[in-house]
């Protein structure tokens, strides 16, 4: 009964999803306050509803009702709790009633916390959140429906893929979908500003905080996936280049420049018109993940051709949705008044700058998702676009974007003043030249532009930490004015730095660890010793284990440094139950300075095992980084205050220093 | 009837939320503009906090308040202009027309696209209730998920091995069927009849093919003096593909011998002694592709639908050798593009070894290994592939 009333749930849900659609856009055409009133009550109604069937799936996976095919299809019965409630989204039709699930929780925002927007863009806002809505619930009713019965019921499920049995993975899902998701919400504002043709100043005041909240989830959700590939994949990597993790970082690139631009409207009320396209851009990229990863044209272009039902349909939504919403925007944006001016040299002109180099290396990334799959559509030659393509491309618009990142914040609003910028800048590239040359020092060979990469996350992070050491006159002024100044700076000032900040550690990361990375494929018996990085491994022997639905093979590793043990690797090989699978599980030891990373392979001869040992330098600074980043956002998200940039007027500042 | 007292409860509900603007009407007139001045007044409150912290200059708040001023201002008069455009409710026919209208269609339209896909006769069926239900009322498949889960506690019970084997092997899971006669033979001991049920589940497994440890099975289960018909069938089989055909053609009619006339397996028997000697005839000459000719257990050819098996049940045995060469040069083609997985390269081998294209089969091998030369596990299936066909 649970699961019929989930079913129904669903379905009434895309009953009350087309009224909200049509009466509130209706309304705001007809300028009738009743009408565009039900926008809210609606989205809050289907919310309620799709969380009461997310429910009722979720209760069929936890008792293990193989009455619903969905659930014998992804679950066994000896899964592990945790496993049988991520099971739900670990599989199509479940991730797709979580897409739709958190698109409603978004429209449901809107409804409750927008009240000082205005009527008629909030309407409209809630008519095109309800326009999704509609076409992923008749796709997943129609095509995807999670609620499908058999009869009679199976008594055992086909279990879900052992390589998606883990923490990290579980919860990846819903934060990458928070994020995806999430950009729909500026993308119903665009839409909506352009069907009423103004852009009002409520406008960027939501939709800042909105993005930002979704940028938030995207960076966490793709962190967790990679960090997931990391140990578990087994082959000491942290990013592929491979077209699912393309498909969520593209709609990542084009939301970090919504975001900076969306701050550019807010506090300078200029940038209209890119906001907006970019806002367009930004979720039709996550539909376009969204239609990548869903509909199983990654897997085999063929494959999609031979069962193309789901596929098609998806693609008609990106058609509609991002076709419709572009030609609106052709058709209107001339509409929309644009904003206030300001010179090329400027804060306005150096995020400006940050979103051609974004938008240019986002469309780097979709040039090499895509092209392979257009050439294997067209002409049946597989070719892969490996990461050499995207180092040549995306790490080269990097550069100079993180060159540039520093000056951005000191630049004043309206019209800016880079010597300025750069004397106060010295000290950072003073700190970064010693790193440089400290770098080279103890190298020693290795890649020469190891040490310049290094130097560039130095100069981000020293860049950021000096425009918080100028504005609240560090050295300059007395300590007490230095600390009230500190206390005063608002939450907002100190999130942008701690994000920027968080960029420079990734880059330390990335550049330690694609560079000095070692690596050793070897087979041991036990008693005999491997040495990396100055660790010493004595491999001791292989002991069998069982788990709750799996049989393991554990190999035990002393570790030591200098003759002293300094840890135990357990490395070891899994056998799941259902279905038949191995996986690997690495043995891993963090330190400081880099992870040592052990991988148990096969069995050899006369009991030898194969090895694989990696170290990886400072690989952690990866995610630390991300979670740093994702830091910097919530501390921006935690100040409610509106944001109103200053400008620097025309005449009156002459000698920016003393004017304050 | 308690789903439809529930599914009407829930649209009246969600009615009533949808509509709950007509129920609650809402005079005041709401300008727009009004909004958009909110917002510049926040903002330059904003800006008068943040110089009181110091956060800003004056000379900075200053001109930043001009420009918000300018702008609230021009919205101002923007709102002037614009006053004929405030919202406002209207009675009129059209809110209680849209009323109607969601009223009727909302319901309407989720009753029956339910209908078309739900299935409001079913009820829940959560595992734990149907494994407490009465034994004599469980059927197969449940008892199978009690003993499963119990194997999976203990593996070392040989007795739950030996009963669930032949209920695999009725399921045509031949693969689980091998494991379980495997490890009941392995914890239990041998026995002829356990070594025969191991050798036939694994021959089953191997889609017909009578592998090194299948034949040595089965050749154990008759050392004993006992014979097996099917024991004798399979190493018979083992012989044609082996290309030992004069052999193979004596023991088909040895069995045939003993069997009475009424023996159920004597077609099958006859069939194929007529297959092989007519392939012994031409020994010497040109191998014919030969073909894992009709089995017993049919079900032996994994890859082709089940159509496929029986349309080549009826077909003549060229007609048959036709389709199974045809079948595996496709297999083989698509593998030479998409690379595959280890099962079919595996599959493709020993399609090869049976139609007697050795050669072919050793290249396939070559080939299969260099696509897997990164995945020892691969590879190790792959060595003891070829060890069993003796490649």
């Amino acid at each position: 009964m649970i699961a019929e009333i989930g079913h129904f749930s669903l379905i009434l849900a895309l009953g009350v999803a087309l009224a909200q659609t049509i009466l509130p856009i209706w309304g705001a055409q007809q300028r009738d306050n009743t009408l565009m009133r039900i926008g809210a009550p609606a989205a809050q109604a289907q919310f309620c509803l799709l969380l009461l069937a997310f429910f009722g799936l979720m209760i069929a996976y936890v008792t293990s009702d193989f009455s619903l095919l969905n659930v014998f299809q992804n679950s066994h019965s000896a899964k592990p709790l945790l496993y049988k409630i991520s099971g739900v989204w670990g599989n199509h039709e479940g991730s797709m009633l979580l897409w739709v699930l958190i698109l409603a929780l978004f429209g449901c925002a809107v409804a409750m916390f927008g009240r000082n927007l205005p009527p008629d863009l909030k309407a409209n806002v809630l008519g095109v959140q309800g326009s999704i809505s509609v076409a992923f619930l008749t796709f997943i009713v129609t095509t995807s429906n999670p609620f499908t019965r058999i009869d009679p019921a199976p008594f055992e499920g086909q279990g879900l893929n052992p390589i998606l049995q883990d923490p990290a993975l579980s919860f990846h899902p819903p934060f990458l979908y928070m994020g995806y998701v999430g950009f729909s919400m500026a993308f119903s504002f665009a839409v909506a500003a352009l069907i009423t043709g103004r852009v009002d100043p409520a406008w960027a005041r939501w939709v800042r905080p909105w993005t930002l909240a979704a940028w938030m989830c995207l960076t966490l959700g793709i962190a967790m996936g990679s960090w997931w590939a990391y140990y578990e994949l087994g082959w000491g990597g942290w990013w592929f280049w491979d077209p699912v993790e393309n498909a969520s970082f593209m709609p990542w690139l084009a939301g970090t420049a919504l975001l900076h631009t969306a701050l550019v409207m807010e506090k300078r009320d200029s940038l209209k018109v890119w906001t907006i396209l970019l806002a367009i851009l930004t979720f039709s990229l996550s539909l376009m993940g969204t239609f990548l990863v869903r509909s199983g044209v990654l897997t085999s272009v063929h494959a999609f051709a031979v069962d193309p039902e789901r596929g098609v349909f998806i693609l008609g939504i990106m058609v509609i949705f991002i076709g419709g919403a572009l030609a609106l925007f052709a058709s209107r944006a001339q509409v929309l008044r644009q904003g206030g001016i300001f010179a090329p040299v400027s804060r306005e002109g150096a995020l400006v700058l940050n979103n051609l180099l974004i938008s240019t290396a986002c469309a780097a990334v979709f040039i090499g998702t895509l092209y392979p799959m257009a050439l294997e559509a067209v002409t049946g030659a597989k070719i892969s676009v490996g990461p050499p393509f995207f180092n040549a491309t995306f790490g080269p618009l990097m550069v100079p974007l993180l060159i540039a990142m520093p000056f951005g914040p000191f630049l004043a609003w309206k019209r800016g003043d880079i010597l300025g910028a750069s004397q106060r800048l010295s000290v950072a590239a003073i700190v970064t030249m010693l790193v440089i040359i400290a770098a080279y020092a103890f190298s020693g060979s290795g890649p020469w532009l190891a040490p310049l990469g290094l130097g560039l996350g130095i100069w981000v992070i020293a860049g950021a930490l000096s425009e918080i050491a100028f504005r609240v006159k560090m050295f300059k002024a007395p300590w007490d004015e230095v600390f009230r100044r500190l206390r005063n700076l608002p939450r907002a000032a100190y999130g942008t730095t701690t994000a920027h900040i968080g960029i420079g550690v990734m880059v330390l990361g990335i550049v330690a660890t694609t560079t000095w990375q070692s690596e050793k494929i070897l087979s041991l018996k036990p008693g005999q010793s491997a040495s990396i990085a100055g660790y010493e491994l004595k491999y001791m022997g292989v002991e069998p284990h069982k788990g709750a639905n799996y049989s393991e093979q554990i190999a035990l590793l002393v570790v030591s440094r200098g003759g002293e043990e300094v840890t135990r690797l357990f490395p070891s090989k899994r056998l799941y139950v259902a279905p038949k699978t191995a996986t690997t599980e690495a043995g891993i030891h963090a330190a400081w300075t880099g992870d040592l990373y052990s991988v148990l392979g096969d069995e050899l001869k006369d009991g030898a095992f194969a090895f694989r040992l990696y170290f990886n330098p400072l690989v952690r600074f990866i995610w630390i980084g991300t979670l740093i980043m994702f830091f910097g956002g919530l501390m921006s998200l935690t100040d409610r205050r509106l944001r109103v940039g200053a400008p620097k007027p025309a005449r009156v500042g002459v000698r920016p220093a003393a004017a304050e | 009837m308690t789903l439809w007292v529930i599914f009407a409860g829930l649209t009246a509900a969600a009615m009533v939320a949808v509509l709950w603007p007509f129920l609650r009407s809402d005079k005041q007139k709401l300008e727009v503009a009004a909004y958009d001045t909110a917002v510049f007044k926040d903002q330059l409150e904003e800006i008068t906090s943040e110089k009181e912290r110091g956060v800003i200059s004056k000379t900075e708040a200053d001109a930043a308040r001009t420009e918000v001023s300018r702008r609230l201002l021009l919205a101002a008069r923007t709102n002037a202009s614009r006053s004929g455009s405030s919202t406002g409710t209207r009675g009129g026919k059209l809110p209680a027309l849209a009323l109607v209208c969601t009223f009727l269609c909302v319901p309407v339209s989720s009753a029956v696209l339910y209908l078309v896909y739900g299935s409001p006769s079913l009820k829940d069926k959560p595992l734990a209730e149907r494994l407490q239900q009465d034994s004599s009322t469980k059927k197969i498949d449940e008892l199978m998920a009690q003993v499963e889960d119990r194997l999976r506690e203990h593996p070392e019970d040989g007795r739950g091995w030996e009963v669930i084997a032949p209920v695999y092997l009725r399921q045509q899971r031949y693969n689980e069927a091998a494991d379980a006669f495997g490890k009941a033979l392995k914890l239990l001991g041998e026995t002829p009849q356990r070594l025969l049920d191991y050798g036939n589940a694994l021959v089953l497994s191997n889609d017909g093919i009578v592998t090194e440890p299948a034949r040595l099975a089965l050749q154990k289960s008759t050392s004993s003096g006992k014979t097996f018909v099917r024991a004798q069938f399979w190493l018979t089989v083992a012989k044609e593909q082996d290309g030992r055909y004069s052999e193979a053609a004596q023991a088909w009619r040895e069995l045939l011998k003993q069997g009475g006339a009424d023996a159920p397996w004597r077609e099958a028997v006859q069939q194929r002694l007529a297959a092989v000697e007519q392939r012994a005839g031409m020994a010497s000459g040109e191998k014919p592709a030969v073909a894992p000719a009709k089995i017993p257990d049919a079900a032996m050819v994994k890859g082709p639908s089940q159509e496929d098996v029986t349309a080549a049940r009826g077909m003549s045995s060229t007609d048959r050798s036709a389709m199974i060469a045809e079948m595996v040069a496709g297999l083989a083609e698509r593998l030479k593009s998409d690379g595959g997985n280890v099962e079919e390269w595996k599959r493709l081998v020993r399609s090869y070894t049976v139609l007697g294209k050795k050669q072919e089969a050793v290249k396939a091998l070559e080939n299969a290994r260099g696509v897997f030369t990164e995945d020892p596990q691969s590879l190790a299936l792959l060595n003891e592939l070829a060890k069993s066909l003796g490649l």
